[in-house]
């Protein structure tokens, strides 16, 4: 069952088109990212997603029902905002029981995430840092159990070691059955967290792939060092970049298919070589350009 | 929504007691002063009736009110003309601001609006969160005149106080609903707060020239000020069922046309 279901989605802002005609589903259980630079339109669709603006055109439908009203879905929805804004004189603790009251559930789990997240619920918001209030707006967004949790870049000021700690969270939740998608700038936590990626660009979806998939398919490093070391102009193919040069050899960045690379290195003396798949940065820049 | 609504009255009350305490003092101030002035109360009458009749209409007093002569005829000069509404108006435009586009400029409507509540019933508990923090103000600002006129020995009225109070709670709500109701159609506190004191400013104007000239006296009708006839209700124990009327639509229609829009905006 598609949990989230964005068919043709078109979002205006006056004349500027932040989203322009994506279509994409998120399965129940998966854990998908959405990737894509400053002003991609990643927020506006996680926006649209959850309600609070209109699509201009196309269609967003959660958890396959178009007859229940919104916000009687959210009960099942847990939601972290790209952008914290929490009431200033308000505790944490008078955050958690307002969420409680609200979606009548008990604050057990809420003590239990706060307690993971070494979060101290006497103090008031304002004396907060960044990343202890990105902790609270986490422990908000999960402390309901919610079957579809949507997060825009999560570990925003968090440590690594907090950073690892949600990381484990939501891989136990995705065992759990919970629907994840997230969007991120950081490129490593989502190989590592993420089923899939989706890829926004200039308002429009580049990429819907497995994580392993593009990054499999789509780039390698070439470490080459030869015994007599040609010149760079033997890498004259469309798919082959010399990103630096060393005494005796080249370190190549290689798109889509390595074979004509190799066949070109072939005909060189090399002493030695290394081949590794690109990281998913550098595949994602290839997106970028 | 009752949480929600709760909390939201208890970030309130300090803003609350603060008003509460400026209205408190000033009404203290003159139930304290009228009795050391009322000896001279006949002179000062005279020395009002000889100002021109339009220019006493221009801020409500009507040219036979003696007012000197009583402690409600002092009040209406001193305290109702503009001292008053001044401090409704201050209240009413910092709850309405913040009750949607305050949020909104904040952030803290997207927290608000990720829970499962409907658009409805959030704005409807922001509304009722004004009008309570408002009824409270004009209750104890009001309801404190007949307390302290006492207390100083002054003879005060009796039920034309109760008028006073529901003329009174009309017209801050009143203010407060267009206030609202801009604030739904507003990103920023600023914008409304900027729009609502640039209105009271506009209706009080046509207020003083209405009652100043009298080739204009026909565009009293656009002005809360106008309907809001404290000196009917004190001195003649008369509520107009036009300012009535009048209230209850703009607070009604205000409140309604804000809910419609805020219903399906974008946040």
């Amino acid at each position: 069952m598609a949990v989230i279901k964005v068919a043709n989605l078109v979002k205006k802002f006056g004349h500027v088109t932040a989203v322009n005609d994506i279509s994409f589903t998120v399965d129940k259980g998966e854990i998908v990212g959405f990737l894509g630079p400053n002003g991609a339109g990643k927020t506006t669709t996680i926006r649209t997603i959850m309600g609070f603006l209109n699509p201009t055109q196309g269609e967003v439908v959660v958890f396959d029902d178009t007859h229940t009203p919104s916000h009687e879905l959210r009960d099942k929805i847990g939601f972290l905002s790209g952008e914290i804004h929490l009431y200033e004189d308000w505790s944490v603790r008078e955050h958690l029981e307002l969420i409680a009251h609200i979606r009548n559930i008990s604050t057990s789990y809420a003590r239990e995430l706060s307690h993971r997240f070494t979060l101290d619920t006497k103090r008031k918001v304002k004396q907060l840092s960044s990343g202890n209030k990105q902790k609270l707006a986490i422990t908000m967004a999960l402390m309901h159990r919610p079957e579809l949790v949507i997060l825009d870049e999560p570990t925003n000021g968090l440590d690594p070691l907090l950073q690892n700690s949600l990381y484990e969270l939501l891989h136990e939740l995705a065992q759990e059955g919970t629907t994840i998608f997230m969007s991120s700038h950081n490129l490593s936590e989502v190989e590592r967290v993420c089923d899939r990626v989706i890829i926004i660009k200039q308002g429009k979806i580049v990429a819907n792939e497995h994580v392993g998939e593009i990054a499999e398919k789509r780039m390698y490093k070439i470490d080459v060092s030869f015994d007599q070391k040609p010149s760079s102009e033997i890498f004259n193919l469309d798919t082959i970049e010399v990103i630096s040069e060393t005494e005796t050899g080249f370190l190549l960045r290689v798109s889509g298919n390595v074979q004509p690379a190799l066949n070109l290195l072939s005909k060189q003396l090399i002493a030695d070589i290394q081949i590794s798949h690109a990281n998913l940065e550098e595949v994602f820049l290839e997106y970028y350009k | 929504m009752y949480p929600l609504y709760k909390k939201l009255i208890k970030k309130r009350l300090k803003q609350l007691s603060l008003f509460v305490a400026i209205s408190l003092f000033m009404v203290w101030v003159y139930a304290w002063m009228y009795p050391q002035i009322a000896g001279s109360a006949q002179q000062l009458d005279d020395m009002m009736q000889a100002f021109p009749q339009e220019f006493l209409k221009a801020f409500n007093i009507e040219s036979t009110t003696a007012i000197f002569s009583s402690f409600e005829g002092f009040l209406t000069s001193e305290y109702f003309s503009f001292m008053w509404p001044l401090l409704v108006i201050i209240l009413a435009v910092s709850l309405g601001s913040r009750s949607v586009a305050g949020e909104i400029e904040d952030g803290t409507m997207q927290v608000l609006l990720a829970q499962p509540i409907s658009r409805t019933k959030l704005y409807f508990t922001r509304v009722f969160e004004g009008l309570t923090i408002l009824t409270l103000f004009v209750g104890t600002s009001i309801g404190s005149i007949p307390l302290f006129g006492h207390l100083f020995g002054s003879d005060v009225k009796g039920i034309e106080y109760v008028l006073l109070m529901v003329l009174s709670l009309l017209f801050a709500y009143s203010i407060y609903a267009v206030t609202v109701l801009i604030s739904a159609f507003a990103r920023t506190r600023g914008i409304v707060s900027g729009s609502i004191f640039a209105l009271m400013v506009c209706m009080y104007l046509i207020n003083v020239v209405s009652g100043s000239l009298s080739n204009f006296e026909y565009i009293k009708y656009a002005s809360f000020f106008n309907y809001y006839d404290y000196s009917g209700v004190l001195f003649d124990n008369h509520l107009s069922i036009k300012a009535v009327v009048i209230f209850v639509a703009a607070i009604v229609g205000s409140i309604t046309i804000g809910w419609r829009h805020f219903k399906s905006r974008d946040v």
